[in-house]
């Protein structure tokens, strides 16, 4: 019950927030999205699973109903948490509360509608971790989209409605396209299958013998079709070039709270997707293709960071960043060994907080100066020291520091990867990342933050009330780091 | 006696709280933070000095993890840990005490200059000295990695450290840039290095380098990749690895960054220079060695690189303006030399050299700073003159600091050069093939050097103290206190005298038994398989790297005549300087070089190639790469959206809104219905 | 007794006549009488098979249609009204602004 609990309390708070007045809605969200932080934090807390549920692992606060009965399939009511859901549910949690809270500032109309939506987006979220029912899963697959729209279209920067509507119908095609592969695995299986629910097909699909051929193609052929689509699919959520156009337009017109969600925790449904898809169900089509999508990874690792080099937009250079971070994901993911399916999973979490700080710091000098191009100030840290200390060590977590979770994400990425089905060389080449990212936030930290002060627009110094949460969500970021040892152990 | 070792993490520790204190309370202490840091660095410096006194008198080491950060099932786990030997021993005390003095130091450098921002700056010092302190005890390469990043981070911070200005923040993110290149290639060398070996550990019978050795012989097996045999997979592991040494210890060509680094404050420069980020390097190459001993090709590039770097950097060193530029320079050489020791088999010389010269260019670069506070921060040497007057403790000391760096009998340069020189000569002279031959050749460039060293370290000395005050400021500086003359007095003393601790020569010539640090680095435990003993036995198996040493003139001759081969040369450099700098009013006599001289100036146009590399060929490239995602692949996405677009609007234009249109679609339709079934049905 | 296929001769005249009507005028009443033909073109038929199956249903049927047509007179003149008032004349191609 504790799942449906934390989704209703969502549910309800986002319709309470709706029907409050603008004046009270930002600090009354705050206050209500406490209660699903706290329940998810009671749930880790008390959490005893680990490993991954479709893979025989244990679950936790599992509940499964039927729900609907038709012809020969059902669907199910089932929920239910794992070693790699419960990370991610607490990171929604966590940076919802802080979305909020940053979203105090920058947000002066229609607030109670903002923060209505965002706490619906909220229970999606959460949702799509918890769901272990096809049906039920893909409904808040496809609610996400839904306030994700409006909170882009209705609060975005000049170009939001071209940014909001690239937005739903790439994603929106791409579930499609998903739902049709996975449909093709469900009927090649064949009266095996009596209800869509993702631990009974995984654990079908991955017997032998029981998908049989459609239409004249071998079960092999079909495996493969169910795969393509769904990678495609997800391939697009995560996203992986070249499916990732969206994904820069969406941030630079998202507002700020928006971009946090956008990248902390909707991109990590794709990688989540992928894992509780394709590389679970499928094991034996990765290991033929590992080397292709490995391609696909690498390519996104170094053509995203390359990519973020020659942006002048601040926003534009973290979502380029945000690109080559998920590449290493999918790296450590198709590598499928301990290590690296451990450090792909650390890495959603820790790029999670990196990438929602790293917005939340630009969104904050974006506030001061109405600005976000490099090349229009210089010499901020003269003039807010600590939001530009925070750049500073958001600006290192994303370069992988040591001691900082990127770090621990990414190292465990790449010992995972160099050992394993596919060639050390694409681990070696994805491993230049690390030099490029480094190179391109320097570089925009030194012609922005550094240097002799100067600025092309209007500046005044305002009391700046949520850089004392940036502070803590800093130490919060950067210490995550040693909440490794925890979450590799689990998966 | 084991107990003080429980106490290693504490100091690192100790400077980590004080980056904690000085960062969050800073602002409301006396002096800023200063204080904690002082306290905390010479705790440290205590404790590092108990250790090394236990190690030296129970020959005991240390060496556990302390710390499982990731824990694998069935598969290598990652752990913190402590390694306590002889060599991490020495490096814990050189470390700490620099990093004390250079806190002491930075009481007259930047507290009495009135300096802003000094909590900042302290929790850098604290910081810096933390990550150090922690590589250097790191039991495993990972640890050792993750701190070495930590170190880059630090030189980050505290070089940039006046952000206000244009150039430190350049300056910053370039040595971060550049070591950060040096450190793609050693992650990629430790992960790889994992995945051969299944672990990181520096020492033991389960340690890489001793798996590495075992599997050379046949008695292991370990995972091979791209096909490479064992001898070529270990080197090309070995190459990784020093692709991180090179760029820490600024070797060719990964040396630009060290120059520019002068914007730094120079007591972080002091610090890096000396003891920190540069040391990390060679100190790193040292710790594996019982690894690079099995390659003969990875030793034959470390000498290579050390010996051209050596000579590379102090031809450099001869024509820069300015005195932090000079010394920088020199930075580079030395530690070139000490690439050199290491390339081939003078482990003990390396180690040597690296005490001595963090003592002598702490010195230097203190000193520097002293001069630089009474010159008001004008760092150009023709502005100076005549200051060994004016501030006599800080010119002696300098002195005692450029004979070290020179390398004159018998300051601590001296028998520590002479050695790196020493083992250079003999191996080169011993060993059969190209190994031999690329010795000789590195040790030619590093005899070479030594003139230039000379030559250019006292150009240094009579510009800066010597002649007639050229400048206002030079005829009146501004007096400094204690807290910069104590460190240069503690610093000058033990220019002097630190070379005392392994006079080889003299144990050569009278067959004494002084060579103490010698006989100190052999003392690791057996069981750790990091004693000089051991490195010997492995260099010398032709199935490894198979150097072996040669003295054509006998033991005691080839000693004496290399020794009075490189003090004539030091001296010949130094008496070169006198005669063209020791005047009352010196003139550029490099004007003369003409054209070298502007290639020497522009360093070779080394940082031309590399900033063109990155300005001229990377930018735009990502700028050609940005306009195909905007145009091609975006174009795409764009462009499936405006064919239905366009489709649609073509389409709708069949809903004219006139019923009569519609009704003639509707009867046309019916018509040709009725014909296709007409067709169909068989009715025609 | 007159065969039926008189019968739906007449109609399918009739019904030829109406969609002549529509789809050359443009005058809105025109049109609305044009449906009228129609529609009873079609009441003819009905009462044409009702009578050669000697089956009521068909007659029902065209009482049926009879009233449909009345009801959408009704309608039909409701919009001509409008049509007028909005655009001063009553040709059904000048409304076309509900269009694209």
């Amino acid at each position: 019950m504790w799942i449906e609990a934390l989704i209703l309390s969502t549910l309800v708070a986002s319709g309470i927030v709706l029907l409050a007045p603008n004046r009270y809605a930002g600090k009354l969200a705050a206050a209500l999205s406490l209660a699903p932080l706290a329940l998810s934090g009671i749930m880790w807390l008390n959490y005893d699973a680990a490993g991954n549920a479709l893979l025989g692992g244990d679950m936790a606060y599992e509940t499964t109903t039927r729900w609907v009965e038709f012809a020969s399939y059902g669907l199910n009511w089932h929920v239910g948490v794992d070693g790699i859901s419960m990370p991610l549910i607490v990171l929604t949690t966590i940076l919802t509360t802080l979305a909020i809270v940053s979203a105090w500032t920058p947000i002066d109309t229609r607030q109670s509608q903002f923060y209505g939506l965002v706490l619906f987006l909220q229970a999606g979220l959460l949702g799509v971790f918890t769901a272990l029912d096809f049906f039920v899963w893909f409904i808040f697959w496809e609610v996400v989209l839904v306030p994700m729209y409006f909170l882009i279209a209705i609060w975005g920067g000049p170009r939001r409605k071209y940014a909001a509507i690239k937005f739903f119908v790439y994603t929106n095609i791409a579930s499609l396209i998903m739902f049709v592969g996975f449909l093709t695995l469900v009927f090649s299986m064949g009266p095996s299958v009596r209800a869509i629910d993702l631990t009974q097909v995984a654990q079908l699909v991955r017997t032998p013998g029981v998908v049989e051929g459609i239409a004249g193609f071998s079960p092999n052929t079909v495996k493969l079709f169910a795969f393509t689509l769904m990678f495609l699919g997800f391939a697009v959520k995560v996203p992986i070039v070249p499916f990732h156009t969206w994904l820069p337009d969406a941030h630079v017109e998202a507002p700020t709270p928006v971009s946090v969600l956008l990248a902390g925790v909707l991109l990590k449904m794709g990688t989540y997707a992928l894992l509780r898809f394709n590389f679970t169900m499928l094991p034996g089509v990765v290991r033929d293709y590992a080397a292709l999508i490995a391609v696909f990874a690498v390519v996104s690792v170094i053509y995203g960071a390359l990519l973020a080099l020659a942006q002048q937009d601040l926003k534009r250079i973290v979502a380029y960043s945000s690109i080559s971070s998920m590449g290493y994901v999918i790296l450590g993911l198709v590598a499928y060994t301990t290590h690296g399916v451990g450090g792909a999973t650390f890495q959603m979490l820790s790029h999670g907080f990196i990438s929602g700080l790293m917005f939340m710091v630009v969104g904050v000098i974006y506030n001061e100066t109405h600005t976000r191009m490099v090349g229009d100030m210089s010499g901020m840290a003269d003039r807010m020291p600590w939001t530009v200390g925070i750049f500073v060590a958001a600006a290192f977590g994303y370069m992988g520091l040591p001691l900082m979770s990127g770090f621990a994400g990414e190292v465990l990425v790449f010992l995972g990867s160099f050992d394993s089905t596919i060639s050390p060389l694409f681990t070696a080449v994805a491993m230049f990342g690390i030099v490029i990212v480094a190179g391109y936030l320097l570089w925009a930290m030194q012609r922005t933050l550094f240097g002799p002060f100067d600025l092309e627009t209007e500046y005044e110094i305002r009391p700046r009330p949520s850089t004392t949460w940036h502070r803590w969500w800093c130490c919060c970021s950067v210490w995550s780091g040693w909440v490794s040892t925890l979450t590799s152990s689990t998966v | 006696m084991a107990g003080i070792y429980d106490l290693v993490p504490a100091i690192a520790a100790l400077p980590l709280a004080s980056f904690v204190i000085a960062l969050f309370a800073g602002k409301d202490l006396p002096k800023k933070g200063a204080l904690p840091g002082i306290l905390a660095t010479a705790g440290s410096l205590a404790l590092s000095l108990a250790v090394a006194v236990t190690v030296f008198t129970t020959g005991e080491g240390f060496n556990q993890n302390l710390y499982t950060f990731v824990a694998g099932q069935d598969t290598f786990s990652l752990h913190l840990g402590v390694l306590i030997d002889p060599l991490s021993a020495l490096m814990l005390v050189i470390v700490s005490l620099i990093a004390t003095l250079v806190h002491v130091f930075s009481l007259g450098y930047m507290n009495d200059e009135g300096e802003t921002g000094l909590p900042r700056y302290y929790a850098g010092l604290g910081l810096f000295t933390f990550s150090m302190l922690s590589f250097v005890f790191a039991n495993n390469i990972l640890m050792a990695f993750m701190f070495f990043e930590l170190v880059g981070l630090c030189s980050y911070l505290l070089i940039g450290f006046w952000f206000r200005e244009a150039g430190p923040p350049s300056a910053a993110k370039k040595a971060f840039l550049v070591t950060r290149f040096g450190d793609y290639f050693f992650l990629v060398g430790v992960v790889a290095i994992f995945a051969t070996f299944g672990t990181g550990a520096f020492a033991g019978s389960e340690s890489f380098p001793h798996l590495a050795e075992l599997a050379l012989e046949g008695e292991y097996d370990v995972n091979t990749f791209f096909g490479l045999g064992e001898q070529a997979w270990f080197t090309v592991l070995g190459l990784l690895v020093l692709g991180g040494v090179m760029g820490k210890s600024a070797q060719f060509p990964f040396h630009t960054w060290l120059p520019d680094a002068m914007e730094g404050p120079t007591p972080v420069s002091a610090l890096i220079h000396a003891a920190t980020m540069v040391a990390a390097g060679v100190f790193l190459v040292a710790r594996m060695y019982g690894f690079y001993a099995l390659s003969p090709t990875a030793l034959a590039i470390i000498a290579l690189v050390g010996g051209f770097t050596a000579l590379f950097a102090a031809t450099m060193g001869v024509v820069k303006q300015e005195l932090k530029q000079v010394l920088a320079y020199s930075t580079i050489s030395q530690y070139g030399y000490m690439m050199l020791a290491l390339g081939s088999g003078g482990y003990v010389a390396a180690v040597f050299h690296l005490t001595t010269h963090a003592v002598f260019k702490a010195l230097l670069f203190l000193g520097a700073g002293s001069v630089i506070i009474a010159m008001h921060h004008n760092e150009n040497m023709w502005d100076m003159g005549g200051l060994k007057d004016k501030m006599p403790v800080t010119y002696w000391t300098f002195l005692s600091g450029s004979l070290a760096l020179a390398g004159i009998v018998p300051f601590a340069g001296f028998w520590s050069k002479d050695e790196v020189l020493y083992e250079a000569l003999i191996h080169g002279l011993g060993t059969e093939g190209g190994l031999g031959i690329v010795l000789l050749a590195a040790y030619a460039m590093g005899l070479l050097a030594v003139f230039f060293t000379g030559f250019y370290t006292f150009r240094m000395v009579y510009l800066t103290f010597h002649g007639e005050p050229r400048s206002d400021i030079a005829r009146d500086p501004e007096p400094v206190r204690w807290n910069v003359k104590g460190p240069l007095a503690v610093l000058g003393v033990l220019a002097a005298t630190v070379g005392f601790i392994n006079m080889v020569p003299v144990k050569k010539v009278t067959g004494l038994e002084i060579d103490y640090l010698h006989q100190f680095l052999d003392m690791a435990p057996e069981a750790y398989l990091t004693n000089v003993h051991h490195y010997t036995e492995l260099l010398e198996t032709d199935a490894f790297a198979g150097i072996h040493a040669a003295t054509p003139l006998g033991e005691v001759g080839t000693v004496a005549a290399s020794a009075a081969v490189s003090l004539g040369l030091a001296l010949a450099g130094v008496l070169a300087a006198r005669q063209l700098y020791n005047a009352p009013q010196p003139v550029e006599h490099t004007d003369r070089l003409g054209r070298v001289k502007t290639i020497l100036m522009h360093n070779y146009y080394q940082d031309e190639y590399q900033v063109w590399l990155a300005r001229d060929v990377t930018v735009p490239f990502a700028g050609v790469l940005d306009t195909f995602d905007q145009g091609i692949v975006d174009g795409v996405v764009n462009g499936a959206s405006s064919v239905s677009r366009t489709a649609g609007r073509q389409v709708r234009k069949l809903q004219t809104g006139v019923v009569t249109n519609y009704a003639a679609l509707l009867t046309l339709g019916l018509v040709l219905l009725l014909a296709a079934f007409a067709v169909v049905g068989g009715w025609v | 007794m007159i065969a039926t296929e008189w019968y739906l001769m007449l109609s399918a005249g009739l019904f030829c006549i109406g969609l002549l009507g529509i789809l050359m005028r443009r005058n809105a009443l025109i049109f609305l009488m044009s449906v009228e033909l129609m529609l009873n073109a079609a009441n003819i038929n009905l009462v044409a098979f009702s009578l050669q199956h000697g089956n009521l249903s068909g007659q029902v049927f065209a009482l049926f249609g009879m009233a449909l047509a009345a009801a959408e007179v009704a309608v039909g003149l409701g919009i001509i009204l409008v049509l007028y008032r909005n655009f001063g004349d009553i040709d059904v191609t000048s409304p076309t602004t509900m269009r694209w």
